[in-house]
């Protein structure tokens, strides 16, 4: 079985007026006192919520790390390309660096002195679960005992340019970054048992999986249409933070908050593709 | 459960599709050309491995697309098998290339204070397009782990068929040529003025990148035909250096770890391994790291060994999907490639084979590395003929 030991999500409400991001730093300075130098939000976002989640833990060093992002390091990407095709100059190394998907790992596998299998996956709407699956194959077929599971994606600013990108309406006021986060083990006797995450190509699939488990709540992170409504009919169902204009690795806040509610549940997501995911926490 | 590896598939400087590829290959052929940077300041050139077919930005994502098509037609996968496979992409650009186009485009148009530079995000994008245009399943993975990528999304290709989620696993590397990347490591220092790959030599001064893709089918043996049972993924292993971002340590300490990881979850010794096909970037320190590690875990008698990025450039994400296929065409075809253009003396205590030789059943480590420490092992079999 795989048990969830701890869990830690960190959401940041970024406002279109807003120029100054949240200090991130502070927290990284509870588990971390020394300043780490040159890493920018992305790669903070990583190392904040990452060592809030292991809090202090000496995981073994083979441990697995699942690092899902939707977007990457946008900010820095952003100035590399400025850098480039604005002022025509050469990238700067290290923002070159941190422009690659696994640099934010490196920062955060070397404070928690980890060796072992580490990751950068993304799926579109589903970019936690996925990295969640990924985890628990290993942990499943017995590669690893432990494994740290993390969602992050910043808001880059101005926040105009990253309306555009994500092509929100340009009177959107707000955006969120966020870091969430699961330590995983596997164990025996888990009081936090998790199931692997299960994937439906139609509506079909997931209602019949669905009635295996009738009396369960449902969370959902996203807006049901009419035919998802109609299919949810005979289940108590909620939908997670209805209000967010788009939700990146979100879907790890979902999980996350779940988490908290002490009930046997059910976490559901849907991608573009209009494929689903659900993930069973016992 | 056996993993078969069937229909590989690549395209890159060497030609526009394997065949022509490995027949470039084994003669020795290469194609460097220079990039000019004239939007710089100060412009420059810069050596490069452009594609065969210089494709255009344009075509970029249909011509993914009839790429993945071919290999899906080939392997004769009908509507409820492509049901049954994953995709997984490995890149360290993605399309990075394009957004760059519609940034220059956008400065034109709009002025430096309004352009949006990156303006097209989303690293799991391709996949879902692909995945929904071929009818495929609902895991479809994006890897972003640098160099490593597509190597890493081999590995968990066969994991996934491991566990039973899924009857195939469509596993693309790709990597498309972008001011990014080519001037990132132009910056870094990394690249070779000579415009050569000479790795493990004495003359060795660096990499030359290149563009390609490359991509496999990976199959359950319950559902790979006996004509296409040839190649076996045995396993692998992926492990973490954070010694330095951008450099293995020269120790070798952690790539020895995960290599003897990857023959262990193969279920093979070290005297299993025939061959190798190094990660060779003829880069100072990367080189040093691989040759401690080979002469650690294979106690000084390392196997035979070949390079790839000699002929092909190193094509960062595509590179482990790209290279696999090239051996498999390789091994096709009963000729290993050898590394004939080295000058100077072989130092680091390893030599890459100098003349082609014979190919014969027999297993291969695949070595894969990355800036941010992370690094692969794959180990394939082949049994010589299919059954």
């Amino acid at each position: 079985m795989i048990n969830i030991t701890s869990c830690y999500s960190l959401v940041n409400t970024i406002t279109a007026e807003q120029t100054q991001l949240p200090d991130l730093q502070a927290i990284i300075a509870q588990w971390h006192p020394v300043r780490i130098r040159r890493i920018d939000r992305y790669i903070q976002l990583c190392v904040a919520g990452g060592l809030s989640c292991v809090g202090g833990r000496k995981l073994p060093s083979n441990s697995g790390v699942y690092l899902a992002s939707r977007y990457g390091a946008v900010t820095t990407s952003a100035k590399t390309a400025v850098q480039i095709e604005r002022d025509g100059q050469l990238p700067k190394p290290l923002h070159f660096i941190n422009t690659l998907g696994n640099s934010a790992g490196f920062y955060l596998t070397q404070l928690l002195q980890l060796t072992g299998n580490a990751l950068v996956i993304s799926q579109e709407q589903c970019s936690f679960e996925a990295a969640l699956l990924h985890a628990c194959l290993d942990l499943n077929s017995g590669q690893i005992t432990t494994a740290l599971v993390g969602g992050y994606d910043e808001v880059a600013l101005p926040f105009a340019h990253q309306l555009e990108r994500l092509q929100l309406p340009a009177d959107t006021q707000t955006l969120h970054e966020g870091s969430h986060w699961l330590l995983l083990e596997r164990s025996e006797h888990a009081e936090q048992p998790l199931m692997m995450p299960q994937y439906f190509s139609h509506l079909t699939g997931l209602q019949q999986w669905l009635n295996d488990y009738p009396a369960l709540p449902l969370q959902l992170c996203f807006t049901p249409n009419p035919h998802e409504q109609k299919a949810l009919a005979g289940h108590r169902w909620n939908v997670y933070s209805p209000n967010r204009p788009e939700a990146d690795s979100y879907s790890g806040a979902a999980l996350t908050a779940l988490l908290a509610s002490a009930e046997r549940s059910v976490h559901l997501n849907r991608n573009n593709n209009g494929h689903y995911c659900a993930v069973l926490l016992n | 459960m056996l993993t078969y590896i069937r229909q590989p598939s690549a395209q890159c400087s060497l030609g526009d599709n394997l065949e022509a590829c490995v027949s470039n290959l084994l003669q020795g052929g290469l194609s460097v050309s220079q990039q000019a940077f004239n939007n710089l300041q100060e412009p420059l050139q810069i050596p490069y491995f452009a594609s065969a077919s210089g494709l255009q930005p344009e075509g970029f994502y249909q011509h993914l697309n009839r790429f993945l098509k071919d290999i899906l037609e080939r392997a004769q996968l009908d509507t409820p098998a492509r049901a049954r496979t994953a995709l997984l992409i490995g890149s360290s650009s993605f399309d990075v290339h394009i957004s760059e186009q519609h940034y220059r485009a956008d400065l034109q148009d709009r002025g430096p204070e309004s352009a949006v530079p990156m303006p097209i995000i989303g690293y799991g994008k391709l996949a879902a397009r692909l995945a929904r245009e071929l009818g495929l399943s609902p895991h479809h993975y994006t890897y972003s782990t640098a160099c490593t990528s597509s190597a890493n999304a081999l590995l968990y290709g066969r994991r996934l068929l491991q566990a039973g989620l899924v009857d195939h696993a469509l596993v693309l590397g790709c990597e498309q040529g972008n001011q990014t990347s080519q001037l990132g490591f132009y910056g870094l220092g990394l690249v070779s003025p000579a415009g050569e790959i000479h790795p493990f030599d004495t003359s060795r001064d660096g990499l030359v990148l290149g563009e390609g893709l490359g991509a496999l089918l990976l199959s359950h043996s319950q559902h790979t035909p006996a004509h296409e049972r040839r190649w076996q993924l045995l396993g692998g292993a992926i492990g973490t250096d954070n010694h330095s971002l951008t450099a293995a340590h020269t120790s070798g300490e952690e790539l020895t770890r995960v290599i003897r990881h990857a023959l262990s979850d193969s279920g093979i010794n070290t005297q299993d391994i025939d061959f190798i096909k190094a990660h060779g970037t003829a880069s100072l320190k990367n080189d040093e790291a691989e040759a401690a590690a080979l002469l650690r875990v294979f106690n000084g008698q390392v196997p035979p060994m070949f390079a790839l990025k000699p002929y092909c450039g190193h094509t960062l994400g595509a590179s482990g999907a790209l290279e696999l296929a090239l051996t498999l065409g390789a091994l096709k075809q009963g000729t290993l490639p050898a590394n004939t253009r080295l000058r100077g003396e072989a130092q680091l205590g390893i030599e890459l084979l100098q003349h082609t030789i014979a190919a014969r059943p027999a297993h291969y480590l695949l070595n894969c590395f990355a800036f941010g420490g992370n690094n692969n092992a794959l180990v394939i079999s082949d049994s010589g003929q299919s059954q």
